[in-house]
């Protein structure tokens, strides 16, 4: 129904097959209301923004500062909690840069799970041979669901930086009550959301959450553009990390004020095309419905587990997630060969190990395929997969 | 998946035939490769005697790909010099030889083995 509104989908052919794309966890496809106004941007709009004063900067800082309020409308938070940065692996990485660097010290525990993605444990570990804190797993049950979370908050961590949805099995944590239960020994809860925020409703005073963060291109947007989400408490207190251009309110040979959050973070000259557009996104969200989104993914999540079922050795990981992401393995056939396999009828599915690998480890297995679904999926790609599926496995009887 | 696919036509057929994939008793150079991001892994086992590849042998894990090229690259080997042994059996030649043309993430694949074997001649 919502492929129409996807131009890559008929542009696409390969080997004389339509594209299924089924890869929308790593990237979403764009809609052409968005890319028609990035080019609009580019053709009317485009001048630097805050620093000009002439109308075309005027508009195009307005813009810039529309898609903040447009995203802090989105999450049912302030603007002045919203911070612009390159990706949720940027965010993930700034948090730890600004804030917990300062935070922790020797001996300090840091709480993350088996089923984050490298992006939030990477940062992590390189700053931990600096300060020599401590990290930790919580770890995850055979359904992907998260086991003894509650006993490990008794060891009084300072910080839990977990997933919202895991990129691999689809498991969707629950943030709410997780930060409500780290809040009472006084943990910080961080919360990586790309996986979460073009599926379902999430609403940040709910959360209540420290952090949230998320990129723009999972939900339809323009790459190179994420989303920080800071408490305001906390964000008025951090010092920013990089400093140069318009985070600056004041400079003197010896000293300098920086403007409030959030813009304090936003050194150098911004995405500011990238980030204009991406209000446009939230906007083609809003008009079919988030709730309308979430149901859709999961109607035909069932679908694709109830076909993908009938393949003979295939096994299906973190089966009752219905958030849009299935992976899956089939005896006897490695992931890669698989997706060779399906690209030649033009199905773009995932292989390996979803920069996952503590969670591929805790599985016991090395890669997977992963099919994720977006709004523009529908049940003849699931068709198409399943049937290009049970030819592969064909081939290596 | 279409007839033109090399893969389906030549690569999975080569793959059900692998020549060489057995244990040999007489071997003097055991090597073991992996591609850890895969999984992909290989063990060669290799009888050199005057410097002449006499036998080959392999255990391999992993995908179609790293195996069909593993075996391809074992039948070429034997009675070849062992030394020069990747200038007389070069990637590039069995990569033309197979016909099939990879994407750079499957390349990897593809030149396990011949990264294995130049392992063994570093190590000795």
């Amino acid at each position: 129904m919502y492929k129409k509104d996807f131009p890559i989908f008929t542009n696409t052919k390969f080997n004389g097959f339509d594209l299924v794309y089924l890869d929308s966890a790593a990237t979403s496809q764009k809609p052409q209301i968005v890319i028609s106004k990035l080019k609009e941007f580019y053709e009317k709009y485009n001048a630097n923004i805050y620093r000009g004063i002439y109308k075309l900067s005027e508009e195009s800082t307005e813009l810039y500062e529309k898609t903040r309020s447009r995203v802090a409308d989105f999450l049912n938070v302030s603007s002045s909690e919203i911070v612009f940065t390159k990706g949720t692996t940027d965010g993930i990485n700034f948090i730890v840069y600004a804030y917990a660097k300062n935070k922790l010290k020797k001996g300090d525990l840091v709480l993350l799970t088996e089923m984050e993605h490298h992006s939030n444990i990477v940062p992590w570990q390189i700053l931990s041979k600096n300060i020599g804190f401590n990290i930790e797993y919580v770890p995850i049950s055979k359904d992907g669901k998260l086991k003894d979370l509650d006993k490990f908050l008794e060891f009084k961590p300072k910080i839990l930086s977990i997933t919202h949805v895991s990129n691999v099995l689809g498991s969707v944590n629950d943030i709410s009550y997780i930060s409500n239960m780290a809040h009472k020994i006084g943990c910080t809860v961080i919360v990586d959301g790309a996986q979460a925020v073009s599926h379902m409703k999430v609403d940040l005073k709910l959360l209540d959450c420290d952090f949230y963060v998320f990129s723009a291109h999972k939900m339809f947007g323009p790459t190179g553009v994420g989303i920080l989400y800071g408490k305001n408490e906390i964000l008025s207190e951090l010092e920013p990390i990089f400093g140069g251009g318009e985070m600056i309110s004041s400079v003197t040979k010896d000293d300098v004020v920086f403007k409030d959050s959030p813009f304090k973070f936003e050194a150098g000259t911004q995405n500011f095309a990238d980030v204009s557009v991406f209000s446009n996104s939230i906007d083609y969200i809003e008009n079919i419905g988030i709730n309308n989104i979430s149901s859709y993914i999961k109607d035909l999540h069932s679908y694709a587990v109830k076909k993908l079922k009938g393949i003979k050795g295939l096994r299906i990981y973190g089966e009752g997630n219905l958030s849009g992401i299935v992976s899956f393995d089939i005896n006897g056939i490695h992931p890669h060969d698989i997706a060779t396999l399906l690209n030649e009828n033009n199905i773009a599915v995932r292989a390996g190990h979803h920069c996952a690998q503590i969670l591929m480890s805790s599985l016991g297995v090395s890669s997977l395929t992963r099919c994720s679904l977006q709004i523009y999926n529908d049940k003849s790609d699931i068709d198409k997969l399943v049937s290009s599926l049970d030819k592969i496995v064909s081939y290596f009887k | 998946m279409d007839n033109n696919s090399l893969l389906q036509s030549f690569i999975i057929e080569a793959y059900k035939n692998q020549k060489n994939k057995k244990h040999i008793h007489v071997y003097n150079i055991k090597q073991e490769g992996e591609n850890v991001l895969c999984g992909d892994s290989i063990t060669f086992y290799v009888n050199v005697v005057d410097d002449i590849v006499k036998d080959v042998g392999y255990d391999a894990k992993g995908c179609v790909i790293s195996q069909v090229f593993t075996s391809v690259l074992s039948e070429n080997m034997i009675g070849k010099n062992w030394s020069n042994i990747l200038n007389v059996v070069s990637f590039d030649d069995i990569y033309s030889s197979i016909g099939v043309s990879l994407s750079p993430t499957r390349l990897k694949c593809a030149k396990l083995p011949f990264e294995t074997i130049k392992l063994a001649l570093t190590e000795k």
